[in-house]
């Protein structure tokens, strides 16, 4: 600890919150295990940087651990295809895969050794060829859960967020009621309390807009058309915007959007407000993504 | 009264090996002449040699050049010899030989020490047992020689230097069966052999024939120890081997027990008197099974499989307990039966409080892995592998999540493929494309979706199925996106023109 105090520089104010922390895990009964952040940088910063202040942590703010973040998607651009439901849903799998991968990295920083990714749910299961490049590190983690009813998956995925080894939950989130969402919020705080700091990601059907729960943040993902005309080698550029509908504990961030462009080598990027519209955005210059 | 037995298996390690020639071509004896070679520093040395190899002229200790001039080229087998497996076999053959007797010991390199006192009774008398011995190592296929006397000494002389296979030297016969016997036979120094050669004494009678007082000052100590041991006027114990078993613990009940909580709360306390039993033993568990015994259905076995040794009673109980209470207690329950089989050693730890290090996390996933496995099945947990193949639906295997080799595969291709979609389709959707040529990206695909316009195309990759398989089509894959921004990955038979829609970005 006396290291750790030495490394931070500046006011007195920051040491005491330091160690405010500090005394408040040992009460708690905490593990001595400290956390890079106390929340999941997401990689795109414009959202990292609405959602600073978040947590207890100073600067960097991101995806708060030990809580439950909702995913709704994929939507259409636009009003919601009545036909999309018969049809059964479409996760976001790139952002997902993209977050599981931010949050196993940044469980390892500090300590060496990783935290497993949990996917729970044959729907939520990214085929394992799709982690080439900078997922590889994630497939190794990843453990797959194929609970045979809803009564099984929830306990899963409870289980899972309250055990201090996992580092995220990704699950099938469908039809969640309120009460079940509150549990599996706790437990995911119960996790963060024992060491874990794990984060959940649930998914869910768009259309299920109108549903509430006790979930930390609610993200609704909307398909976006990627403009311009890519050459016919460049990878596949997917794009979505992303609108942080309910954000708890803050009216203020509600209803910000950003869009995300999918296809990079470090995996989804966040595309600037002023370029959305040019076409070729993002690609430009990239060219042959895997050449070299 | 006293009574031993020794085991003696002159060509131990020879058969050893036969057997395991035998077993592995199936059954088809090899008929050569056996040889086990040896290398140190000098080259390769002749260690073993069956009966065939000795008429010939091998003898142990010659180098293999001369020995392979001895014998004819294409008669004779060489393999290495192995002390520490024939060791470990030997050990193994005393573990068989416990039904004889409950204190059997291992006299390396290649005989048993048996305490037959009263075992006699059992079998009828000490020739019966000693032909019963015989008997059943003739059916394992060992060459043996059997002797049974008062004491270890006389049995293990007789053994090895006696006129006969099987011999029984009566109590008070020890000293005249060993009249005859050299030197060698009392388990003495070659050097004490060598000495008393000297003086021209070879006969065990004539050393018996000595001044006692005379022997330790110009012999050694040792000679008169092992005289005295062979004639039973010393105490000579031997090591005998233990056997594994597994440990148990049972309680019976007074009558059929039907209230489950009274069956559970023996349960539990039964888990605590086992993990105690294994913390004395510091070892681990492997596999768990608690065993019901009902008075009229048969007895009910509950497993439960570890994916790391654990006496933590805490996490056996969370796993154990969901079983038992599913489980049909019939009438009810006469007896219950806890068994851990097999274990492991798992040493005692400084349990620390604060820190938590990654090999807590590892422990600590194996038993979230224990849980998770325990409710949804061994299938309902797994990993996913990448297999070796350009082919998109087959390049993933999915293995148990406790098992080994739990590191996923790592794509060698020289060439890079595109990415791959996160969403596969299985099975492979058809769809119906509208195009400009017949190869050429589509224009218009018709699908679940509804008809989409394609504004963009990216390809064709072409995949061809693998040659060791037929009838596998050759594919050109494009990745497209249409006019409301779904990105679809769609390929086209060559051969037989028809479009396919494979798996999805968005």
């Amino acid at each position: 600890m006396r290291s750790e105090c030495a490394d931070m520089e500046g006011s007195p104010e920051a040491v005491r919150r330091h160690l405010r922390e500090v005394i408040r895990r040992v009460e708690q009964g905490g593990s001595e295990v400290r956390l890079a952040d106390s929340c999941v940088p997401t990689g795109w910063n414009a959202v990292d940087s609405a959602l600073a202040n978040q947590g207890a942590g100073a600067g960097i703010g991101g995806l708060a651990r030990g809580a439950v973040h909702e995913w709704l998607g994929i939507g259409e651009h636009g009003t919601e295809a009545p036909s999309e439901r018969e049809r059964g849903w479409i996760l976001p799998m790139s952002l997902l895969m993209h977050l599981a991968a931010r949050a196993i990295r940044a469980a390892g920083e500090g300590e060496g050794g990783g935290r497993a990714a949990v996917w729970i749910g044959s729907r939520c299961w990214p085929s394992p060829s799709s982690f080439a490049g900078v997922y590889a590190e994630l497939l190794g983690r990843s453990i797959f859960l194929e609970p045979r009813d809803r009564a099984s998956r929830l306990w899963a995925i409870e289980l899972c967020l309250r055990s201090g080894a996992i580092g995220v939950v990704v699950a099938d989130g469908a039809r969640l009621g309120m009460a079940e969402s509150r549990r599996v919020q706790l437990a995911a705080e119960a996790g963060l309390a024992r060491g874990g700091g794990g984060i959940g990601l649930l998914a869910r059907p768009a259309w299920e807009c109108g549903a509430i729960s006790a979930a930390a943040t609610r993200w609704m993902v909307r398909r976006e058309i990627t403009p311009g005309s890519a050459s016919s080698h460049s990878p596949p550029r997917p794009r979505w915007s992303i609108e942080l509908s309910r954000c708890r504990g803050s009216a203020s961030r509600s209803g910000a959007r950003w869009v995300l462009e999918g296809g990079d080598e470090t995996g989804v990027v966040c595309v600037p407000a002023d370029v959305v519209d040019r076409p070729g955005s993002a690609a430009d210059g990239r060219g042959f993504a895997r050449s070299a | 009264m006293k009574r031993a037995l020794c085991v003696y298996l002159p060509m131990w390690s020879i058969d050893l090996v036969r057997r395991r020639m035998v077993a592995a071509s199936r059954g088809r004896r090899d008929r050569r002449a056996l040889v086990l070679v040896e290398t140190d520093g000098h080259g390769q040395r002749v260690a073993r040699c069956c009966a065939r190899a000795r008429k010939a002229g091998v003898t142990t200790g010659m180098t293999l050049a001369h020995a392979r001039a001895l014998m004819p080229i294409d008669g004779v087998r060489l393999e290495p010899f192995e002390p520490e497996r024939d060791d470990a076999a030997l050990r193994s053959l005393a573990r068989w030989a416990m039904r004889f007797s409950p204190v059997v010991a291992v006299d390396p390199p290649d005989g048993l020490l048996l305490d037959i006192t009263g075992c006699d009774r059992l079998f009828g008398g000490d020739r019966r047992l000693v032909a019963r011995v015989g008997e059943a190592l003739d059916r394992l296929g060992f060459a043996h020689r059997v002797a049974a006397g008062p004491t270890f000494g006389v049995a293990w002389a007789v053994a090895r230097f006696g006129g006969q296979a099987r011999a029984v030297v009566a109590d008070d016969g020890a000293t005249e069966a060993m009249r005859p016997l050299p030197i060698a036979s009392l388990r003495v120094a070659d050097e004490t052999v060598e000495a008393l050669d000297e003086v021209g004494v070879t006969r065990v009678g004539e050393v018996l024939a000595l001044p006692r007082s005379t022997l330790p000052s110009r012999f050694g100590a040792e000679l008169l120890l092992r005289i005295d041991q062979a004639l039973g006027s010393a105490i000579e114990t031997i090591e005998p081997v233990r056997p594994s078993l597994p440990v148990s613990v049972e309680r019976v009940f007074d009558g059929p027990a039907t209230q489950a909580e009274a069956i559970e709360l023996a349960a539990h306390e039964l888990l605590g008197e086992l993990c105690e039993k294994l913390a004395r033993r510091e070892s681990g568990a492997r596999r768990v099974t608690l065993e019901l015994d009902r008075s009229d259905l048969g007895p009910l076995a509950l497993t439960v499989t570890l994916s790391r040794a654990s006496r933590d009673a805490g996490h056996l109980w969370a796993l154990l307990r969901p079983r038992l209470e599913r489980a049909d207690h019939g009438f009810g329950v006469e007896r219950v039966m806890l068994q851990a089989w097999p274990i492991e050693r798992l040493a005692h730890e400084q349990i620390s409080r604060w820190h938590e290090g990654p090999r807590d996390q590892e422990a600590e996933l194996g038993r979230l892995l224990d849980t998770l496995v325990n409710r949804l099945g061994q299938r309902g947990v797994t990993r996913a592998s990448v297999v070796q193949t350009h082919v998109p639906e087959r390049a993933c295997r999915r293995v148990a999540a406790t098992g080994a080799g739990t590191s996923p595969g790592v794509r060698t291709d020289e060439v890079e493929a595109p990415p791959r979609p996160p969403l596969l389709l299985t099975p492979a959707e058809k769809i119906s494309v509208t195009a400009l040529t017949p190869d050429g990206p589509p224009r218009r695909i018709g699908w679940s979706g509804g008809q989409s316009e394609v504004t963009a195309s990216l390809g064709p990759e072409r995949i061809a199925g693998e040659w060791w398989r037929r009838g596998e089509p050759t594919r050109d894959y494009f990745a497209v996106q249409d006019d409301r921004g779904r990105w679809l990955w769609v390929y086209h038979e060559l051969e037989t023109g028809r479009w396919f829609l494979h798996g999805r970005w968005s």
